[in-house]
Protein backbone atom coordinates (compact mmCIF):
# COMPACT_ATOMS: atom_id res chain seq x y z
CA UNK A 1 0.00 0.00 0.00
CA UNK A 2 1.09 3.54 -0.61
CA UNK A 3 0.15 6.65 1.30
CA UNK A 4 0.40 10.31 0.16
CA UNK A 5 1.73 13.13 2.31
CA UNK A 6 1.20 16.75 1.33
CA UNK A 7 4.44 19.19 1.85
CA UNK A 8 3.98 22.29 3.44
CA UNK A 9 7.17 24.00 3.78
CA UNK A 10 8.72 23.70 0.40
CA UNK A 11 10.67 26.15 -1.33
CA UNK A 12 8.99 27.94 -4.96
CA UNK A 13 11.82 26.33 -6.63
CA UNK A 14 12.09 22.57 -6.63
CA UNK A 15 14.67 20.31 -8.43
CA UNK A 16 12.74 17.29 -8.32
CA UNK A 17 15.61 14.83 -9.39
CA UNK A 18 17.77 16.37 -6.84
CA UNK A 19 15.26 16.24 -3.98
CA UNK A 20 13.93 12.62 -5.34
CA UNK A 21 17.87 11.59 -5.27
CA UNK A 22 17.64 12.88 -1.66
CA UNK A 23 14.38 11.34 -0.28
CA UNK A 24 15.86 7.99 -1.91
CA UNK A 25 19.13 7.79 0.08
CA UNK A 26 17.30 8.97 2.82
CA UNK A 27 14.51 6.93 2.94
CA UNK A 28 15.14 4.00 0.88
CA UNK A 29 12.83 1.32 -0.41
CA UNK A 30 9.64 3.14 2.01
CA UNK A 31 10.10 6.17 -0.68
CA UNK A 32 8.32 5.74 -3.83
CA UNK A 33 8.39 9.50 -5.25
CA UNK A 34 7.20 12.76 -5.47
CA UNK A 35 4.83 15.03 -7.21
CA UNK A 36 4.44 18.05 -7.90
CA UNK A 37 2.05 20.81 -9.71
CA UNK A 38 -1.58 21.08 -9.42
CA UNK A 39 -3.99 21.70 -6.68
CA UNK A 40 -2.46 19.38 -4.68
CA UNK A 41 1.37 20.96 -4.46
CA UNK A 42 3.97 18.99 -3.58
CA UNK A 43 3.40 15.54 -1.89
CA UNK A 44 5.53 12.67 -0.49
CA UNK A 45 4.50 8.75 -2.11
CA UNK A 46 5.96 6.77 0.66
CA UNK A 47 5.36 3.33 1.70
CA UNK A 48 3.06 2.56 4.42
CA UNK A 49 6.00 1.20 6.51
CA UNK A 50 7.66 4.69 6.73
CA UNK A 51 8.18 5.70 10.34
CA UNK A 52 7.71 9.33 11.94
CA UNK A 53 10.89 9.66 12.01
CA UNK A 54 11.78 9.20 8.29
CA UNK A 55 8.52 11.52 7.43
CA UNK A 56 10.31 14.15 9.49
CA UNK A 57 13.29 14.03 8.02
CA UNK A 58 11.41 13.56 4.40
CA UNK A 59 10.12 16.90 5.42
CA UNK A 60 13.49 18.78 6.73
CA UNK A 61 14.99 17.58 3.35
CA UNK A 62 12.08 19.43 1.47
CA UNK A 63 11.84 22.63 3.84
CA UNK A 64 16.03 22.62 3.07
CA UNK A 65 16.10 21.98 -0.52
CA UNK A 66 17.96 24.31 -2.79
CA UNK A 67 16.66 24.29 -6.62
CA UNK A 68 19.89 25.67 -7.07
CA UNK A 69 21.92 22.71 -6.55
CA UNK A 70 22.41 20.04 -9.45
CA UNK A 71 22.77 16.12 -8.83
CA UNK A 72 26.52 14.91 -10.48
CA UNK A 73 24.43 13.83 -13.30
CA UNK A 74 22.49 17.14 -13.98
CA UNK A 75 26.27 19.01 -13.89
CA UNK A 76 27.63 16.34 -16.24
CA UNK A 77 24.75 17.28 -18.62
CA UNK A 78 24.83 20.82 -18.28
CA UNK A 79 28.70 20.12 -19.51
CA UNK A 80 27.47 18.10 -22.11
CA UNK A 81 25.05 20.54 -23.22
CA UNK A 82 27.31 22.86 -23.26
CA UNK A 83 30.05 20.97 -24.79
CA UNK A 84 27.38 20.07 -27.74
CA UNK A 85 26.18 24.26 -28.33
CA UNK A 86 29.93 25.02 -28.74
CA UNK A 87 30.46 22.38 -31.01
CA UNK A 88 27.74 23.22 -33.09
CA UNK A 89 28.47 27.06 -33.29
CA UNK A 90 32.02 25.80 -34.48
CA UNK A 91 30.32 23.42 -37.15
CA UNK A 92 28.12 26.09 -38.57
CA UNK A 93 31.13 28.23 -39.50
CA UNK A 94 32.48 25.93 -41.57
CA UNK A 95 32.33 25.38 -45.18
CA UNK A 96 31.36 22.19 -45.57
CA UNK A 97 31.68 22.07 -49.22
CA UNK A 98 35.13 22.06 -49.35
CA UNK A 99 36.99 18.91 -47.78
CA UNK A 100 37.48 18.89 -43.86
CA UNK A 101 41.51 18.19 -42.51
CA UNK A 102 42.82 18.69 -39.48
CA UNK A 103 41.03 20.38 -36.49
CA UNK A 104 38.01 21.04 -38.33
CA UNK A 105 37.66 17.34 -39.17
CA UNK A 106 38.18 16.48 -35.39
CA UNK A 107 35.64 19.03 -34.75
CA UNK A 108 32.60 17.68 -36.94
CA UNK A 109 33.68 13.81 -35.67
CA UNK A 110 33.38 15.15 -32.51
CA UNK A 111 30.30 17.03 -32.75
CA UNK A 112 28.48 13.80 -34.78
CA UNK A 113 29.48 11.46 -31.63
CA UNK A 114 28.16 13.68 -29.23
CA UNK A 115 24.98 14.22 -31.08
CA UNK A 116 24.59 10.53 -32.08
CA UNK A 117 24.86 9.56 -28.00
CA UNK B 1 -33.38 17.00 -14.73
CA UNK B 2 -33.65 12.89 -13.84
CA UNK B 3 -34.08 10.13 -15.52
CA UNK B 4 -37.30 7.95 -15.47
CA UNK B 5 -37.44 4.15 -16.64
CA UNK B 6 -39.53 4.13 -19.53
CA UNK B 7 -42.59 1.91 -18.73
CA UNK B 8 -44.00 -1.05 -21.08
CA UNK B 9 -46.95 0.94 -22.54
CA UNK B 10 -50.82 -1.49 -22.84
CA UNK B 11 -53.75 -1.09 -25.03
CA UNK B 12 -55.88 1.43 -23.98
CA UNK B 13 -54.09 2.91 -21.15
CA UNK B 14 -54.70 6.78 -20.72
CA UNK B 15 -52.35 8.81 -21.20
CA UNK B 16 -51.76 12.26 -19.37
CA UNK B 17 -49.91 15.22 -19.87
CA UNK B 18 -47.56 14.67 -16.61
CA UNK B 19 -47.21 11.32 -18.62
CA UNK B 20 -45.59 12.37 -21.65
CA UNK B 21 -43.51 15.05 -19.68
CA UNK B 22 -42.02 12.78 -18.01
CA UNK B 23 -41.49 9.51 -20.14
CA UNK B 24 -40.19 11.73 -23.45
CA UNK B 25 -39.72 15.43 -22.44
CA UNK B 26 -37.54 14.81 -19.19
CA UNK B 27 -35.84 11.25 -20.10
CA UNK B 28 -34.88 13.61 -23.68
CA UNK B 29 -33.94 16.11 -22.13
CA UNK B 30 -31.82 14.15 -19.43
CA UNK B 31 -29.96 12.50 -22.89
CA UNK B 32 -29.06 15.65 -24.34
CA UNK B 33 -27.40 16.41 -20.74
CA UNK B 34 -26.15 13.34 -19.61
CA UNK B 35 -24.34 13.69 -16.21
CA UNK B 36 -21.00 14.36 -17.34
CA UNK B 37 -18.02 16.20 -15.81
CA UNK B 38 -15.06 18.15 -17.55
CA UNK B 39 -11.84 19.26 -16.40
CA UNK B 40 -9.10 21.57 -18.52
CA UNK B 41 -6.01 22.16 -17.13
CA UNK B 42 -4.47 25.96 -17.14
CA UNK B 43 -2.30 25.59 -14.13
CA UNK B 44 0.62 28.14 -13.22
CA UNK B 45 3.33 25.37 -13.26
CA UNK B 46 3.69 22.02 -14.65
CA UNK B 47 2.47 18.93 -13.16
CA UNK B 48 5.65 16.16 -12.58
CA UNK B 49 6.16 13.35 -10.75
CA UNK B 50 9.06 10.63 -9.98
CA UNK B 51 6.27 8.14 -8.64
CA UNK B 52 7.04 4.43 -9.31
CA UNK B 53 3.85 3.46 -7.59
CA UNK B 54 0.46 5.12 -9.03
CA UNK B 55 -0.57 8.29 -7.54
CA UNK B 56 -3.53 11.03 -8.41
CA UNK B 57 -1.99 13.25 -10.88
CA UNK B 58 -4.22 15.66 -9.53
CA UNK B 59 -6.55 14.14 -7.27
CA UNK B 60 -9.10 17.50 -6.72
CA UNK B 61 -9.10 18.82 -10.21
CA UNK B 62 -8.41 15.67 -12.25
CA UNK B 63 -11.12 13.79 -10.53
CA UNK B 64 -14.81 13.48 -11.88
CA UNK B 65 -18.07 12.54 -9.54
CA UNK B 66 -20.88 11.87 -11.62
CA UNK B 67 -24.46 10.00 -10.95
CA UNK B 68 -24.57 7.35 -13.16
CA UNK B 69 -27.63 5.91 -14.38
CA UNK B 70 -26.36 3.30 -17.34
CA UNK B 71 -23.90 1.57 -15.96
CA UNK B 72 -21.53 2.80 -18.82
CA UNK B 73 -19.40 5.62 -18.65
CA UNK B 74 -16.55 7.23 -20.72
CA UNK B 75 -13.52 8.68 -19.44
CA UNK B 76 -11.23 10.89 -21.90
CA UNK B 77 -7.75 12.06 -20.97
CA UNK B 78 -5.32 13.91 -23.55
CA UNK B 79 -1.94 15.84 -22.61
CA UNK B 80 1.50 16.35 -23.31
CA UNK B 81 4.33 14.67 -21.40
CA UNK B 82 8.06 14.45 -21.17
CA UNK B 83 10.14 12.14 -19.63
CA UNK B 84 14.15 11.95 -18.45
CA UNK B 85 15.92 9.52 -16.39
CA UNK B 86 18.74 10.57 -14.76
CA UNK B 87 21.22 7.79 -15.43
CA UNK B 88 19.93 8.10 -19.44
CA UNK B 89 18.14 4.63 -18.51
CA UNK B 90 15.13 3.87 -21.12
CA UNK B 91 12.23 5.21 -19.50
CA UNK B 92 8.17 4.99 -19.18
CA UNK B 93 5.12 6.80 -18.30
CA UNK B 94 2.28 4.88 -18.23
CA UNK B 95 -1.63 5.99 -17.50
CA UNK B 96 -4.65 4.44 -15.44
CA UNK B 97 -7.95 6.09 -13.68
CA UNK B 98 -9.57 4.37 -10.64
CA UNK B 99 -13.50 4.48 -10.10
CA UNK B 100 -14.19 4.78 -6.34
CA UNK B 101 -10.58 4.38 -5.50
CA UNK B 102 -9.96 1.29 -7.35
CA UNK B 103 -7.81 1.21 -10.76
CA UNK B 104 -9.93 -0.18 -13.83
CA UNK B 105 -7.02 -1.05 -15.78
CA UNK B 106 -4.87 -2.76 -13.49
CA UNK B 107 -1.03 -4.23 -14.37
CA UNK B 108 0.48 -1.11 -16.43
CA UNK B 109 -2.74 0.57 -17.11
CA UNK B 110 -4.51 2.16 -19.82
CA UNK B 111 -2.02 3.33 -21.99
CA UNK B 112 2.12 4.02 -21.76
CA UNK B 113 4.63 5.49 -23.36
CA UNK B 114 8.71 5.09 -23.24
CA UNK B 115 11.26 7.17 -24.11
CA UNK B 116 14.90 6.82 -25.52
CA UNK B 117 17.30 7.69 -22.30
CA UNK B 118 20.29 8.06 -24.25
CA UNK B 119 18.72 11.46 -25.57
CA UNK B 120 18.71 13.88 -23.20
CA UNK B 121 15.43 15.84 -25.25
CA UNK B 122 13.89 12.75 -26.29
CA UNK B 123 10.77 14.84 -27.40
CA UNK B 124 7.44 15.03 -25.87
CA UNK B 125 4.57 13.21 -26.70
CA UNK B 126 0.64 13.06 -27.22
CA UNK B 127 -0.83 11.03 -24.34
CA UNK B 128 -4.41 9.98 -24.80
CA UNK B 129 -7.09 7.83 -24.34
CA UNK B 130 -10.72 6.99 -24.16
CA UNK B 131 -11.79 4.30 -22.07
CA UNK B 132 -15.46 2.84 -21.97
CA UNK B 133 -15.81 1.12 -17.80
CA UNK B 134 -19.43 -1.06 -17.44
CA UNK B 135 -20.73 -2.67 -15.27
CA UNK B 136 -21.13 -0.19 -12.81
CA UNK B 137 -24.26 -0.04 -10.49
CA UNK B 138 -26.45 2.93 -10.61
CA UNK B 139 -25.46 5.92 -8.14
CA UNK B 140 -22.64 8.09 -7.77
CA UNK B 141 -19.30 7.49 -8.89
CA UNK B 142 -15.42 8.59 -8.63
CA UNK B 143 -12.84 8.66 -11.56
CA UNK B 144 -9.76 9.93 -10.89
CA UNK B 145 -6.50 10.25 -13.45
CA UNK B 146 -3.67 8.98 -12.02
CA UNK B 147 0.40 8.19 -13.62
CA UNK B 148 3.43 6.61 -12.54
CA UNK B 149 6.49 6.19 -14.07
CA UNK B 150 9.34 3.46 -14.69
CA UNK B 151 12.91 2.36 -15.24
CA UNK B 152 15.86 0.27 -14.79
CA UNK B 153 17.72 2.84 -12.66
CA UNK B 154 18.18 6.61 -11.69
CA UNK B 155 15.26 8.93 -10.84
CA UNK B 156 12.66 8.67 -13.70
CA UNK B 157 11.07 12.11 -13.89
CA UNK B 158 7.77 12.75 -15.60
CA UNK B 159 6.30 16.28 -16.69
CA UNK B 160 2.58 17.02 -18.02
CA UNK B 161 2.40 20.23 -19.81
CA UNK B 162 -0.20 22.03 -17.70
CA UNK B 163 -0.97 25.14 -19.83
CA UNK B 164 1.48 26.71 -17.45
CA UNK B 165 3.75 28.98 -20.12
CA UNK B 166 6.27 26.74 -20.94
CA UNK B 167 7.65 27.83 -24.14
CA UNK B 168 6.09 25.85 -27.40
CA UNK B 169 4.96 23.59 -24.48
CA UNK B 170 1.95 25.83 -23.48
CA UNK B 171 -1.01 23.09 -23.99
CA UNK B 172 -4.07 22.04 -22.25
CA UNK B 173 -4.68 18.86 -21.02
CA UNK B 174 -8.08 17.96 -20.78
CA UNK B 175 -9.73 14.67 -18.89
CA UNK B 176 -13.46 13.99 -18.84
CA UNK B 177 -16.08 11.47 -17.65
CA UNK B 178 -19.56 11.30 -19.07
CA UNK B 179 -22.57 8.39 -18.52
CA UNK B 180 -22.27 6.61 -21.75
CA UNK B 181 -25.30 4.22 -21.57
Amino acid sequence: MMKTVRLDDVPDAINIEALDGALREALGDGYLGLSLGGSEGPRLHLADGVTAAGLRTARALAAEHDAAAMTPEQTARAEREALLAALTAQVAGLDLAQPLAGKDADVVLRWLALRAL
Amino acid sequence: MTWTAPRTWDNNKFVTADDLNEQLRDNFLWLLNRPSAVHTVDEVSNYSTTSTTWADVDGTDLAHTIDVKSGAVEVHFHGAVRISNSGANDTFVYFDVTVDGNRHAGDDGIVGESFDGGNAWSGMRTVSFTRRITGLTPGSHTFRLQWRVASSAGTTTATLYAGAGTTRLDVHPQFWAKDAG
